[in-house]
């Protein structure tokens, strides 16, 4: 893929991973049956040290549980994860609590992860002192201040509640707190979601200054390409578990190869009722990862599908233009051209 | 759209205050809101999170939350005010002339009843249909709203369908009745990208076809282009841009929908309610506008026509006010 910074190793890289959970625990699953729904399935990922890469799908398409995995808040049930060129995949216990102050994670919902009794100064003292446990009081203090005016918080918010705050404040103090421990690597998880636009505009442009200025590497989780297009220049696309087209930002919104991204980008609204144009409308409903559709998982909702489609799971393939997508046609303008050859694609993916 | 015939609006909503309260003050959160909804027409009210659009919806049928007080103001629906009306009359309109659909599908089904029989109680209560008569029509309601195998499916419960079915289902519902009114509130906002898309084309080839009037509520504007013949734009608790969608989408006039527009409505600012003075007498838009003058801090402006059919309170047009030179 092509990488802004090939010298350089990647400082995260998801290789072959999976994840499966199981639907019932105890009683339940010995006498029902157990059920395993498949989260994320074989998906491989690089970002490289600075670097943004978008990660974007539908609600319940795996893209958190992915989030999860990389930072190892979950551990993959196959595959690894390396990070810094280090396999972090088996690492538990104090050695990984260590290791986590180089990755963090910025969540939607910032009220949910706040405590609401305790002080903006509070919430983030606690980060910087399990960071630097050496720092004497007023040197805290010093670091809370600087991370206040990094986010662009007043220095009078910092013994608010966070019920004082606005949803932007509050999203400002936890990345804040993301930062105080220095990290390398964060991801957010739908950082500005449940934002409304004017909030949502100014973390954005919070986060591109973050990374730019503190050369921190991201993977940004959202639901459109809409929010994640200023800040990544890469971007993969997700769909039921399995990451179907892994493309350059401004390649993925102006011909998106996989007919599932293709859907995605013309599922996007104009807001000029002059240019109105009919989406292209997909047929059904999104699947339920309890019962995932054989071969290719889009393969009820797509125009395109064929018999091979319903039987064959694609494989990742690199495209002529250098993207990877999971998908047994190329696409030219929309139109489908002829099947890649099956021996194609297992070359490809080896 | 009719306009030409000078028939009343379905729904007339004129100078609405309402106002939330506290356990020791009361904040005022619509200030005089006027929208009407010409028959047959779609009408969109755009605001932001937190501007009280919701709390228009709720003023409408008479279901405001308990902190929430309507102060004055009429709602006229086919002329008579459905403030003044006593509650059973109230019955007999809402979900009978009036239907509704709400941003999140889920809550407005009932987790424990079989779908079907939640439909059917609209015709049951309202129609007086027997149960028998009402299933087959609940039957033909979820194929019109594209649910395939809607026999079998009648039985089921709430949570045997995906999000976008649900909302197709809580939009059959709302049509049980074949109401005059459609009221709906951010109808897609809680669903993914390619199903909104699904659902829009659904709404709108529905309002078409059974030309229906719609009092859209949404701060999404793909949402009002797809959908909305007209938008009236709330600021702070009233309108200060109004006129047909293609007008003001393409070409706003107020600053403040132009920012909405360009997508930062409040560069500098944070939260809605730290940009908006609470009593000061002029424009609420005032700290974030690149237009203001001497005289917007001093006074809002009148509503000025610049056509028939568009509304704009801004100091930047119309006839400039007296004192406007200093």
């Amino acid at each position: 893929m092509n990488d802004p910074s090939t010298s350089l190793p990647p400082i995260v890289e998801a290789v072959e991973v999976s994840k499966s959970f199981s639907t019932a625990t105890g009683l339940s699953a010995r006498v029902g049956g157990r059920k395993f729904v498949q989260a994320v399935d074989r998906c491989s990922l690089r970002v490289f040290p600075g670097q943004s890469v978008g990660l974007i799908g539908e609600s319940g398409c795996g893209k958190s549980t992915l989030g999860r995995l990389l930072i190892r808040l979950e551990t993959p049930t196959a595959g690894d994860i390396l990070f810094d060129g280090r396999n972090i995949t088996r690492w538990r216990g104090t050695r990984l609590r260590r290791f986590r102050r180089h990755m963090q994670m910025i969540f939607q919902d910032a009220a949910s992860s706040l405590n609401p009794r305790n002080t903006v100064e509070s919430a983030i003292a606690e980060a910087v002192c399990a960071h630097r446990p050496e720092l004497e009081r007023p040197r805290v203090l010093g670091h809370i201040t600087a991370l206040l005016d990094m986010v662009g918080l007043p220095l009078a918010t910092l013994d608010r509640l966070p019920g004082e705050l606005s949803a932007g404040e509050k999203q400002r103090v936890s990345i804040a707190r993301a930062l105080a421990v220095e990290p390398r690597f964060i991801v957010a998880d739908e950082p500005v979601s449940s934002l409304d636009r004017s909030s949502e505009e100014q973390i954005l442009s919070l986060l591109a200054t973050v990374q730019r200025e503190l050369n921190v590497a991201f993977l940004f989780i959202a639901h459109d390409v809409e929010t994640v297009r200023r800040m990544c220049s890469l971007v993969a696309v997700m769909y039921l578990g399995r990451i179907v087209e892994w493309a350059d930002t401004q390649q993925l919104i102006a011909t998106p190869a996989h007919p599932y991204s293709r859907a995605l980008m013309m599922s996007r609204l104009s807001t000029r009722p002059s240019q109105k144009t009919r989406p292209f409308l997909l047929q059904g409903d999104p699947p339920s990862p309890l019962e995932p559709p054989s071969g290719c998982h889009f393969h009820p909702r797509c125009p395109h599908a064929d018999i091979q489609c319903r039987k064959i799971v694609p494989l990742p393939r690199t495209t002529a233009d250098g993207r990877i997508i999971r998908c047994h046609f190329d696409f030219v303008d929309g139109q489908r051209m002829a099947p890649v050859e099956v021996s194609d694609i297992l070359e490809l993916d080896s | 759209m009719s306009h030409s015939a000078p028939q009343p609006p379905i729904l007339s909503i004129r100078d609405l205050h309402v106002s939330i309260h506290g356990r020791t003050d009361a904040r005022p959160i619509l200030k005089g809101l006027s929208v009407d909804i010409p028959r047959g027409s779609t009408v969109a009210l755009l605001g932001e999170s937190g501007s009280g659009k919701t709390l228009a919806a709720y003023a409408v049928l008479n279901v405001l939350p308990r902190v929430a007080r309507l102060d004055s103001g009429q709602i006229l629906f086919n002329g008579a005010d459905l403030r003044t009306m006593p509650p059973a009359g109230l019955n007999r309109v809402r979900g009978n002339r009036i239907g509704m659909v709400y941003q999140e599908p889920s809550t407005s089904l009932n987790p424990l009843l079989r779908v079907g029989d939640q439909i059917s109680e609209t015709l049951t209560t309202h129609k007086g249909l027997s149960h028998r008569n009402a299933r087959e029509q609940v039957i033909s309601l979820m194929e019109l709203v594209g649910i395939p195998d809607a026999r079998r499916r009648y039985s089921q419960l709430p949570h045997q369908f995906s999000g976008g079915v649900k909302q197709r289902l809580v939009i059959a519902m709302a049509l049980a009745c074949h109401p005059e009114l459609l009221l709906a509130d951010e109808p897609t906002s809680a669903l993914d990208s390619t199903v909104q898309a699904q659902i829009l084309d659904l709404l709108s080839r529905l309002i078409t076809d059974l030309r229906m009037s719609v009092f859209l509520i949404s701060h999404d504007l793909g949402v009002i282009a797809a959908l909305a013949d007209r938008v009236a734009v709330l600021l702070d608790g009233m309108v200060v841009e109004d006129g047909a969608v293609r007008d003001v989408l393409e070409e706003p006039a107020h600053p403040y929908t132009r920012a909405l527009l360009s997508g930062k409505p409040r560069p500098s600012g944070t939260a809605v309610e730290e940009s908006l003075p609470a009593s000061s007498p002029g424009c609420p838009f005032l700290r974030n506008c690149p237009h203001r003058l001497p005289v917007c801090s001093r006074a809002m402006p009148d509503p000025f026509i610049p056509k028939e059919g568009r509304m704009v309170r801004c100091f930047l047009f119309g006839e400039p006010p007296g004192d406007a030179h200093e």
